[in-house]
């Protein structure tokens, strides 16, 4: 099952790259696969969502970003977490864990 | 730093080439060929070109954006009004052209550097005898070449002069002037020929009197040489005798001024080895790092030494400098900076006057701007938006100013060639910045008041303001912008009539000669005359007799200076034989004249003789000044005076007789003692003086014939009538008057139109109040006058901040001023009435609408 970008909920993606990338220094295709990995192929990132909100987070220096040699031997962009980034994910995970409750506990109050 | 990194399009493509390239891996791992697995990888990745555009949004600059967005929309509301907008950008061009116009003078004439490599080190250098009453003087070649040869603190030092000589080649002979330089010379500008080259050490020696080598102007080279590139090596002139061409300078180079061509003046020629001998200005360059007032210093301690070596020559000699840019300056400085002030107040009213129509125009708006804040527009999306409609007009403004500059440059650089350097006015970058500059002091200055207002007005007012208010006015603040406008109108006014007033009195002066019906010119010829001063005196009276035998001509005479054109020439001279105590030192004002000069001149004389035809016997005549400082009441005629130091070697002169006091060193100055020496100075230059029994310029062709005739070896030339030669020494007060008398006038005119605008303003937005207040029963004239009147006092109030600002402002010009005091009450209040004349006319048409009115049709709108 894939999940466009409509379907993850507004600012869902970004809180995934800052996860994945909190991992290691990792390359734009190497975050759509973890991402495709661990969530058992549940989450399939569009490489049309992927970049744009790679770039945005870069801009808004939560990433930082350097060219290097990837495990082929070609030379791919690697992005790691800023201190800033690493801040910011923190405040998402907190936004993320309130929110998911609150959603499970309406879901399991309504039944 | 990060906000204005874009990525650029070559690193995005690799990242996504890099991420095809891993799925495509991928794919052949999974056992696809390379074709399809290259396939369902692009099929997978989806358009590269929606991600591109993805991530152009990504990297927008917002505010880049901004301004974009608002000066797309401010176009369109500009276009939209073409009569407001072509009325701003013409006024904004108006203050921005002269403003840009005085500044590019400014830039050429004061702030650019001289066009040789690292200017600031050149230094011009002459001797200095701290107890002569003419304590500067020119620097000895043989004492040139030892400052050279001692110093420390110079990279080199030459020297020049200057001497009109005369082309003789041609069918008629041409004025040409030559400089002579010591060696040196060009080393120290830093400037090569641009042909052949420059002068050998072999060619900076004395061979005798022979001609030599010459470095010949590049016009020079264009006009007798066709801009022939193998000049190098022809003689200069056509009759083969002359010197030889060295070389050809490039264009644009004139230093010491617009010579023809450059020849050595050798230091060690018999007669230059001389100490007493001086004619050379001299010129150094410092070496790196060496301030002026080291090398001077550095220069005393050559001349001490120098001084033990020459006790009779050098003793009491110590060395003068001074920047060449200095030098080259002269009064223009004044002069300049005085219209750049009064081109800034025009600019400052002109924006003034934008101001109010933009707040006028801002009125207007305010519907618009009211809907535009209750939709949510911010106040500074409101101020952003009308500056971005200013700057668009400034913008406007500049682009039609810098072309109105370079226009006025040019006319300006052609009237007036007086101003040094002023050739060299052109467009650059510094100008281009200064009006970059201007514009956005513009756009400030103009624009963001009323655009403060406009937005205040949006919040305050409510859309469903309708538009039948009664009673809607001025602001306060559009008439006090009217109120400073005449305030910097009155200001100029009074500046321009003092100017003015002074100009008026320095035409009105007696000068104590009569400069009419007299025609002055020179005539070519050399240094190398003068060592025979009793052979050049028969030589000059002999001329002046063939002149005086034209018919039309009453007097004739020779002077070495034109009477009334500025020039000094003090001397010191004791009278051995008089009753004076001879300890008693006379320092006086020095001419060197002719016989027939009081009678050419009209000079009157009040005792004894002129100058007379006795070629043998040295004689002067002094005036009456001279007697009443020195003399008492004492006779004069008959004892002796003798120059000390005697530049000149001249016997003791016998006085021959008294003269009326004229203004010889000028017009605008008082005159002091004088002392004419009846004879020729040791100095090629000198002009004749022709009295004519008609119009002095029908003698023109009659004395060229005749001394070409006479004299087939000199050319003449700078021939005028008297009266143009003295004009021509008052070209920049002129110059300066005219300018300041026009911008006055066009400060008046600005404040006349912003009386005008604000007033038409007030009368039409009060239409319904004036026609109630008819219905009501008030008379015509009585609204008429009302309006009148709030008119004149707007105008009250700026005279009287105008009349301050004008008595503090008038020390600017006081150093111009001849015979009119700084306070002048006419001027002032010549510039207050013109300014309340003015702004009544600027009043009475709006007030006179008001009267016309009609209560029956204001009622039936209601």
């Amino acid at each position: 099952m894939a999940v466009d970008k409509a379907g993850l909920l507004q600012g869902t993606l970004d809180m995934l790259i800052l996860k994945i990338v909190a991992l290691g220094p990792v390359h734009g295709y190497g975050i759509s696969q973890r991402i495709r990995q661990i969530s058992q192929e549940v989450l399939q990132v569009q490489q049309g969502s992927l970049y744009p909100a790679l770039h945005r987070l870069e801009k808004r220096g939560w990433l930082d970003a350097e060219w290097g040699e990837s495990d082929n031997g070609r030379q791919a962009k690697f992005y790691k977490l800023s201190t800033q980034g690493r801040k910011q994910l923190a405040a998402e995970r907190l936004h993320w864990n309130r929110l998911s409750e609150a959603v499970q506990v309406i879901m399991q109050t309504a039944r | 730093m990060r906000l204005w990194r874009r990525p650029k399009p070559a690193e995005l493509d690799n990242e996504v080439q890099f991420h095809l390239g891993a799925l495509m891996e991928e794919k052949v791992a999974h056992g696809l060929t390379r074709e399809q697995a290259k396939r369902e990888a692009v099929l997978e990745f989806g358009g590269t070109g929606q991600i591109t555009e993805e991530l152009r949004d990504v990297h927008r600059l917002p505010v880049v954006d901004a301004i974009v967005t608002r000066l797309r929309y401010a176009w369109r509301v500009l276009r939209g009004s073409p009569s407001f907008s072509l009325t701003v950008i013409a006024t904004l061009a108006l203050g921005i052209g002269a403003n840009t116009a005085v500044f590019s003078a400014i830039d050429a004439v004061l702030l650019r550097p001289l066009p040789y490599p690292d200017p600031d080190r050149l230094v011009v250098l002459h001797e200095y005898r701290a107890k002569q009453e003419r304590p500067e003087s020119f620097l000895a070649p043989a004492r040139l070449e030892d400052w050279n040869r001692l110093n420390s603190s110079f990279q080199a030092i030459s020297g020049y002069f200057t001497e009109d000589t005369v082309d003789a080649s041609g069918p008629l002979p041409v004025k040409i002037k030559r400089a002579f330089v010591a060696p040196r010379f060009l080393q120290v500008l830093g400037i090569s020929p641009a042909l052949g080259h420059d002068f050998t050490s072999d060619d900076e020696h004395f061979h005798g009197y022979v001609p030599g080598n010459v470095l010949i102007s590049n016009r020079f080279w264009r006009e007798h040489f066709h801009a022939d590139p193998n000049a190098i090596g022809k003689p200069l002139l056509q009759n083969g005798s002359s010197a030889t061409v060295l070389g050809v300078m490039p264009a644009g180079f004139a230093f010491p001024e617009d010579v023809d061509f450059w020849i050595v003046g050798a230091p060690d020629a018999p007669f230059a080895k001389n100490r007493r001998n001086t004619w050379f200005t001299g010129i150094g360059r410092l070496k790196r790092g060496v301030t002026e007032a080291q090398a001077r210093a550095n220069l005393d301690l050559v001349q001490h030494q120098l001084a033990g070596e020459f006790p009779a020559t050098d003793a009491d000699l110590t060395a003068e400098s001074k920047a060449l840019k200095e030098t080259t300056v002269g009064t223009a400085r004044a002069s300049l900076w005085l219209l750049f002030g009064a081109v800034s107040i025009l600019l400052l009213m002109a924006c003034i006057n934008v101001a109010s129509l933009l707040l006028a125009r801002g009125m207007e708006r305010a519907h618009e701007f009211s809907l535009r804040v209750s939709l949510g527009a911010s106040r500074g999306t409101v101020v952003s938006q009308l500056l971005a409609e200013t700057l668009l007009l400034a913008s406007g403004g500049t682009v039609v100013g810098l072309a109105l500059a370079a226009a006025s440059a040019k006319v300006l650089a052609v009237m007036e060639k007086s101003i040094p350097r002023i050739g060299e006015v052109g467009l650059d970058w510094r100008l281009f910045l200064y009006t970059a500059v201007c514009a956005v002091v513009v756009t400030l200055l103009s624009g963001l008041f009323p655009a403060l207002q406009a937005s205040s007005t949006a919040l305050s007012a409510t859309i469903s303001r309708g538009g039948r208010a009664q009673v809607s006015g001025v602001r306060p603040a559009q008439s006090l912008l009217v109120s400073v406008q005449v305030a910097l109108a009155v200001c100029l006014l009074f500046g321009a009539g003092l100017l003015g007033r002074s100009f008026q009195a320095l035409s009105n002066v007696a000068p104590g000669f009569d400069a009419a019906q007299v025609l002055a010119f020179r005539l070519t010829g050399s240094y190398g005359e003068t060592v025979d001063l009793a052979g050049l005196r028969n030589k000059i009276n002999r001329t002046l007799d063939e002149l005086r035998a034209l018919p039309g001509v009453e007097a004739a005479a020779a002077s070495l200076t034109l009477p009334g054109v500025p020039f000094e020439y003090p001397v010191e001279a004791t009278s051995p034989d008089s009753p004076l105590d001879p300890a008693r030192r006379i320092s006086a004002e020095s001419r060197y004249v002719s016989q027939g000069y009081f009678a050419t001149m009209h000079i009157p004389l009040l005792s004894g003789a002129g100058c007379d035809q006795r070629a043998d016997a040295t004689g002067a005549v002094v005036n009456r000044s001279f007697v009443s400082t020195y003399f008492g009441n004492r006779p004069v005629v008959g004892h002796h005076l003798i120059g000390a130091p005697n530049p000149f070697g001249l016997a003791p002169s016998a006085v021959l007789g008294v003269a009326a006091d004229a203004r010889e060193t000028g017009l605008d100055r008082e005159p002091g003692p004088t002392v004419y020496w009846c004879g020729p100075p040791p100095d090629p230059g000198r002009y004749y003086l022709l009295r004519s029994t008609g119009a002095p310029s029908a003698l023109a062709n009659a004395v060229r014939e005749r001394i070409h005739t006479v004299d087939p070896a000199r050319a003449v030339y700078d021939l005028a009538p008297l009266r143009e030669h003295l004009n021509q020494s008052f070209a920049e007060a002129r110059l300066r008057t005219v300018l300041l008398g026009l911008f006055a006038a066009t400060a008046l005119s600005l404040a006349c139109v912003g009386l005008y605008g604000t007033m038409t303003y007030l009368v039409t937005t009060r239409r319904r109040e004036i026609g109630l207040r008819m219905a009501l029963g008030a008379r015509r004239n009585e609204v008429g006058l009302r309006f009148a009147g709030r008119g004149l006092a707007v105008t009250g109030i700026g005279v009287l901040a105008g009349l301050g600002l004008a008595i503090w402002s008038a020390r600017f010009v006081s150093g111009m001023l001849y015979s009119v005091q700084a306070n002048d009450a006419t001027a002032l209040a010549g510039a207050v009435l013109v300014m309340f004349f003015v702004a009544l006319l600027a009043s009475a048409i709006p007030a006179f609408r008001a009267t016309r009115v009609d209560p029956m049709q204001i009622l039936r709108e209601q």
